[in-house]
């Protein structure tokens, strides 16, 4: 599946890392925030209002684990975990993963679809379903962040460091 | 050692579009799905600086798909921003009485007099204030959203510049 795999030096591992903790935070919090709210804790409220530019949040769409509804829809929650366990997986690794552009198409158009659906009117998935198709387009898109992530801390530690004759030439 | 392409271009035109696309209702709705529009302005802007890149034998890598991006998100921000601002005075919508009936029912609370004296602030200023808070978080998500889409885009479309080739094919040997 992976077009290439770079070995990436050590000293990129801080950055994945951070932005893959942020990432977690920010899945994390979909499920915090109903779980608050359950213990009538003023947070839940607000928590849920940080979601609120990036989601429609309407109830009925969105998952219940116990708690009431997640702060995010179905979808979201997929985007988000899938992103979050692939910036994971690229953190543990600690090498570029990264796949050919056609699977991302291939991931995203069950995603459009039922999108599209969805707004013309047409039957659309339930809330699991939409959940599980969102996963892997999540995930693939943060295989690409966590990709970019390496690529960048590469570039800048290798031009940084005044022992490397080998520059990399930016045109 | 070849010129690197402006980026402007081809962050104008990803902008421009899809801040005119996020500012009318219906299409902006795409948003709902962890912004996907600032997102793919992100993207799309990432593919067109990649193309020019290739163009001009540039390399074209994450960073600079993260930067266009951002470029791109930030344009995204003020065109959507204003323009969304405006057709929702225009129509009637956003006013202030739904944010806070969002507020409510998100469950967050607030104390009523305070919510009562930025109540009365907000219809005091008329639809300026509204616009200029639109503008704001316009801003900030295109912000961030843009270079997640540059991001992806730049490890999508990353390319390193060709080697030169030689134009001129060394000359057949003398026959006979």
């Amino acid at each position: 599946m992976t077009e290439n795999q770079k070995s990436a030096p050590r000293t990129s591992r801080l950055v994945p890392s951070l932005v893959t903790v942020a990432a977690a935070l920010w899945t994390a919090g979909v499920v915090l925030a109903p779980w608050l709210a359950a213990r009538d804790s003023v947070l839940g409220g607000w928590l849920r209002l940080v979601y609120r530019p990036g989601c429609h949040q309407i109830a009925d769409r969105c998952l219940d684990i116990g708690f009431g509804p997640m702060a995010v829809c179905a979808r979201c929650a997929g985007l988000y975990l899938g992103g979050t366990l692939a910036l994971l997986a690229t953190t543990i690794a600690n090498r570029s993963i990264r796949p050919r552009p056609i699977w991302l198409l291939m991931v995203a158009a069950p995603t459009i679809l039922d999108f599209a659906a969805g707004q013309v009117g047409l039957p659309a998935f339930g809330n699991s379903a939409r959940f599980i198709v969102a996963l892997p387009l999540g995930f693939l898109a943060g295989l690409y962040l966590g990709d970019a992530l390496i690529e960048i801390v590469r570039v800048n530690s290798r031009q940084l460091d005044p022992n490397n004759s080998d520059r990399d030439s930016l045109g | 050692m070849n010129q690197a392409p402006s980026m402007l271009k081809p962050a104008l035109i990803s902008g421009v579009a899809f801040g005119v696309a996020g500012s009318i209702p219906v299409i902006n709705w795409i948003n709902c799905a962890c912004c996907a529009l600032i997102v793919g302005c992100g993207f799309l802007a990432a593919f067109l600086y990649s193309k020019d890149s290739r163009a001009a034998s540039v390399a074209f890598r994450a960073g600079n798909g993260a930067t266009v991006g951002l470029v791109a998100g930030l344009i995204y921000g003020v065109i959507s921003g204003i323009l969304g601002g405006l057709i929702s005075s225009a129509l009637g919508m956003g006013d202030w009485q739904q944010v806070i009936e969002q507020i409510e029912m998100s469950g967050a609370e607030i104390d009523p007099e305070v919510l009562e004296g930025i109540s009365h602030f907000m219809e005091s200023s008329g639809g300026l204030m509204m616009i200029l808070i639109g503008l704001f978080f316009a801003l900030v998500l295109g912000a961030i959203f843009g270079t997640i889409g540059g991001l992806i885009g730049g490890s999508v479309f990353k390319a390193e510049p060709q080697p030169p080739t030689l134009d001129h094919a060394p000359p057949p040997p003398p026959v006979g």
